[in-house]
């Protein structure tokens, strides 16, 4: 999500929009506005665009798409005078960086939060928390080049970290600097850190912690530095592609720097062939070659002959398909007329729905009401509580919280926790659920399989087992199934008042498991396997 | 005129005694307090007799009142620790401090305890009391027991009334009935009592003897008491709702595992392995379990597309790792892979996880409308006549699409409905046509178009609901008297 404002956004598109078309246009555009509060635009930028991540980029669009200027917006750089040599020692801990030099770059306010924003994004999203992608933005003119990417150990070198007046090493920075603490997992188990420093051994940056407070970039600042540095080279070059022309959008000179034995940034265009035709085989409406051009241009694109030509700052298209969509988008997704079209199939319900239907059906009709509960459990609602002991079941590693511990294997401590919720409502209450478990099972793919249940509690004064069996039976009969019963203690049941068949069992809840389930009435009950 | 037994009743005791309370006519009849009050309601409707209602106070105990009838006093509680020989500052090792303090100002005010020089001391008064009640204690008892406290006692009552949370005064009204003029009139023509039998036996059939008896009239117009039938969880009915509109567009149903390898979930379907959404706090991971491989041919068709379009090391352990499926996406996507004669056309309304803390309005688990159709002609603008004609059957007719994203549908789409109460568009989910990327390595060659959608929020909109939890919660008030 990303907070714009509206006067800004109208000043970089270059013509004044109404506060709801502009949000509108925004939507339909791909990015999703989720609220306006005065001038202030929250919108929530999906992750195929981290070009919209600053309200230049987001302007860059809109300008082709709402007709402002259409086109390809193509990005120049000018020759590397500063060199960044990368030392060897970094491939073990951050292998890859790249960067750019920005000139000429007019600081105030909302460049500031502009960037701020960016940079907290991409790390964020794109970047992976940092993991894959660090960004550090230094005031060029307070460090001599040519710099040095290499990895020290962590007490080797000391500096002044961001937001501090002491001098501390690396070591003590992920031990006491909030960003250290912040973000020291991703140098985890490391036995050197990255670091960049100048000609004279200053460091400007200590990736992806954080950056020297010598090269804070002030409203003074002329000239910026651009370092970003990560565990994939792609997504690194594609972010400072986005960062550079955002730089550019606000009047600014983009340099290339030499980085090891590379030249970037890389703004050439790429070119991909595109067929219109295939515009009406995926989205269904027809192009013609004119219309398809004015439409990629709306959203960014040169056309040269057959091939579409993909701006710089995009790195999510991929192939043609890609280009379809944006040329539907151009079109707009509010002209696609909905299209009723019959693919001849049959329909039919799964074998294993309609049994649970049936069920349901024939269960209705003895009085009984469905309920809907949880598959997510723990081990104390599951066993502890019923006074059984833990048995094969599928272990959630990570849960949230102490509620979902587990995924139930039996539909009864379910409706029991009903019943103990609804003490104070009239009985009868006489509640089925029919729906999935699931059991480990060693022979499938997946280690476990989805069992459907079905399971019955009769709760009242004077519920009892015989008139739950009677439902039972009836349910069988129903089916057009035999059943025989075989009487079996169970754990949860009263002594002598239980049983087993084939897949099921039956009987009246003991009292001490009532008790833990704070139930104030009899309860009889029957669980069985459907499929 | 046709009186009941019950008001023939009432008549003949209101005859000795024209004007009864509720009570005394419980006395008198030996009828239980409903019927007095329904027979006498409907004699009042004939004008036999009138009703007059008097608001009238009762005492009752409150909780200091029913505590102190059990365990007794501050006062006597602190007496009785005086004559163990305790000392006054012994007294709060018993008691709290506040009890000890209102004990000595009531003690003082009978004279039962004198200071002196810091020390509390029964006085003879006091060692009287040990052996006979305070007025305190009689008053109380004669209102814990209902009997009428004498002119005597009033003083104490006052003291009482004041004393915090002793007494409650509680408002009831009472009910007299006085015969009217109509009434008289009909007693003086002759009330005959006859033995009216409320059920017909089959016994009286068999024997004729219906022939003697006589059928006491029903007040026909009263309400019946309530009962609940047996019925679908209204949540279910939707479900339903929804799947036999699918099945009507001629969708097949189809299931698959709940418990879905990350391969089926994640990777089949073009998500990267560092992908958000394959966090710990979006997904839930399963325990020490670990998939089996599938199929070779898919493995390798999906290592090789990521490796080529994302750039990284695809690792077959990570495809492997056991997750709840976050959706039911991972069904449709297995479908690819049986999938022969074009065209085809299939749906699950099914569960589905989000590693997320509950509250009113986010789940841990919920239904996902799902649905794929796969044909070489298929496209975007079917897509949305499906998910039109889908909503409108279940009486959503304002429905919109916006552009959205999806790592494996291109192009993709949010689709809205309209919330009339609330005149704003709220997020269904997404749909979208499946990429190239995800397809191709499961060998299809055709375009499909997919949908996994929220299947409470309709529910949610339809019943107005404003915490998500409800529909779980499986109140019977709710569900009981929930309707269409």
């Amino acid at each position: 999500m990303i907070e714009v404002d509206c006067n800004e956004l109208c000043g970089l598109l270059g013509k004044k929009v109404e506060k709801d078309k502009l949000a509108e246009r925004i939507s339909m555009m791909g990015a999703s506005v989720e609220d306006v509060q005065g001038d202030k635009m929250f919108i929530e930028v999906l992750p195929n665009r981290p070009d919209w991540l600053s309200v230049e980029g987001l302007a860059r669009s809109l300008k082709t798409f709402i007709g402002v200027e259409p086109g390809l917006r193509e990005y120049k750089a000018s020759e590397p005078k500063i060199e960044v040599g990368v030392d060897k020692s970094v491939e073990r801990v951050r292998p890859h960086i790249v960067c750019a030099v920005i000139r000429n770059v007019k600081v105030d306010d909302s460049l500031i939060r502009s960037m701020m924003q960016i940079q907290e994004k991409l790390h964020e999203t794109f970047g992976r928390k940092r993991k894959k992608l660090a960004i550090g933005i230094h005031d060029l003119s307070k460090v001599t080049p040519p710099f040095t990417y290499k990895a020290v150990k962590p007490t080797e070198i000391s500096f002044v970290p961001l937001g501090m007046n002491i001098a501390m090493n690396l070591k003590e920075i992920l031990e006491r600097h909030p960003k250290g603490i912040d973000y020291a997992w991703t140098l985890e188990g490391a036995d050197a850190y990255p670091i960049i420093t100048d000609k004279n051994g200053d460091v400007l940056s200590f990736p992806p912690i954080i950056n020297g407070e010598l090269t804070r970039v002030y409203e003074e600042t002329t000239d910026l530095f651009i370092d970003m540095t990560g565990s994939s080279e792609k997504t690194l070059n594609e972010a400072l592609n986005i960062l550079v022309c955002m730089f550019a959008d606000r009047g600014a000179r983009i340099e290339k720097v030499k980085v090891g034995n590379r030249i970037l940034p890389d703004l050439s265009v790429l070119e991909k062939e595109i067929e219109f035709a295939n515009v009406e085989k995926l989205v269904g409406v027809k192009v013609s070659q004119e219309e398809g051009k004015g439409l990629l241009e709306r959203m960014g694109y040169g056309l040269a002959g057959k091939k579409a030509r993909i701006p710089c700052y995009r790195s999510d298209v991929l192939h043609e398909d890609d280009m379809i969509e944006d040329i539907a988008i151009a079109y707009g997704y509010e002209n696609l007329k909905p299209r009723r079209t019959i693919f001849p199939t049959i329909g039919g319900k799964h074998p294993e729905e309609a049994m649970a239907d049936e069920v349901r059906e024939a269960l209705m009709g003895f009085g009984l009401q469905e309920v809907m509960t949880f598959m997510l459990t723990n081990e104390e609602k599951h066993y502890h509580s019923l006074l059984l002991k833990e048995g094969k079941r599928v272990e959630i590693s990570n849960p949230k919280t102490k509620e979902t511990t587990m995924v139930r294997t039996s539909l009864l401590p379910g409706l029991l926790e009903i019943l103990s919720g609804n003490k104070h409502e009239k009985y009868p209450q006489n509640l089925f659920e029919v729906g999935d478990v699931v059991m480990v099972d060693e022979k499938e793919e997946t280690k476990t399989r989805a069992v459907k249940k079905a399971c019955v509690v009769c709760a009242d004064s004077n519920a009892n087992y015989t008139a739950t069996k009677s439902i039972l039976e009836g349910l069988f009969r129903e089916l057009g199934k035999k059943i025989e019963v075989k009487g079996k203690d169970l754990p949860f049941m009263i002594k002598g008042r239980s049983s087993e068949f084939a897949r099921g069992y039956i009987g009246e809840v003991g009292p001490e498991v009532l008790a833990k389930f704070e139930i104030d009435v009899p309860v009889s009950c029957f669980e069985l396997e459907l499929y | 005129m046709a009186l009941s037994e019950y008001e023939k009743h009432i008549l003949l005791a209101l005859e000795k005694k024209p004007k009864q309370t509720t009570l005394e006519l419980i006395d008198s009849t030996g009828l239980p307090e409903a019927s007095i009050n329904r027979a006498s309601t409907w004699l009042a409707s004939k004008e036999l007799i009138d009703i007059k209602e008097n608001v009238k106070e009762r005492i009752e105990l409150d909780f200091e009142g029913k505590d102190y009838l059990a365990n007794g006093f501050p006062e006597r509680r602190v007496l009785e620790l005086l004559k163990e020989g305790k000392t006054i500052a012994e007294l709060d090792d018993s008691l709290s401090h506040d009890i000890v303090k209102i004990a000595i100002v009531w003690l003082k005010k009978l004279n039962a305890v004198s200071i002196k020089e810091g020390k509390l001391e029964l006085t003879k008064a006091g060692q009287d009391y040990l052996k006979k009640r305070m007025p305190q204690e009689t008053v109380l008892e004669l209102i814990a027991h209902k009997k009428v406290v004498s002119k005597e006692m009033a003083q104490e009552m006052d003291h009482l009334k004041k004393r915090g949370s002793i007494l409650e005064f509680k408002e009831y009204i009472e009910r007299v009935m006085e015969l009217t003029f109509r009434g008289k009139e009909i007693i003086k023509k002759g009330i005959v009592l006859e033995k009216e039998i409320s059920q017909l036996t089959p016994d009286m059939l068999a024997t004729g003897k219906w022939r003697d008896v006589k059928l006491r009239e029903y007040e026909v117009e009263v309400p019946a008491p309530v009962v609940y039938g047996g019925k679908k969880h209204p949540f279910r009915k939707m479900i339903d709702k929804m799947r036999s509109v699918f099945i009507e567009m001629g969708f097949r149903e189809i299931k698959g595992p709940i418990v879905e390898s990350s391969f089926w979930n994640f990777d089949a379907l073009f998500v990267p392995q560092d992908h958000p959404s394959r966090e710990m706090q979006d997904t839930f991971y399963v325990k020490d379990m670990v998939a089996g491989k599938p199929a070779e041919k898919y493995l390798d068709n999906v290592k090789k597309v990521h490796e080529e379009s994302w750039k990284y090391k695809w690792e077959t352990k990570k495809a492997l790792e056991l997750v709840l499926r976050t959706h039911t996406t991972a069904t449709t996507c297995r479908e690819l892979t049986k999938a022969r004669e074009l065209p085809i056309k299939v749906f699950s309304i099914d569960k589905v996880f989000r590693n997320e803390v509950i509250d009113y309005k986010h789940l841990a688990e919920f239904y996902q409308v799902e649905g794929i159709v796969i044909d070489k002609e298929a496209t975007l603008v079917d897509l949305l006549g499906i998910l039109k004609e889908f909503y409108s059957k279940l009486g959503f007719d304002k429905i919109r699409f916006q552009p959205s994203f999806f790592p494996y549908t291109e192009p993709s789409v949010e689709v809205q409905i309209y919330h009339e109460k609330k005149k704003r568009w709220l997020e269904l989910g997404g749909a979208g046509v499946f990429r190239k990327e995800v397809v191709r390595p499961l060998g299809i060659e055709a375009n499909v178009l997919a949908w996994g959608l929220g299947g409470e929020r309709p529910f949610f909109i339809k019943k107005e609901l404003d915490d998500i939890r409800t529909i779980y919660k499986n109140s019977m008030e709710w569900i009981r008297n929930v309707n269409d």
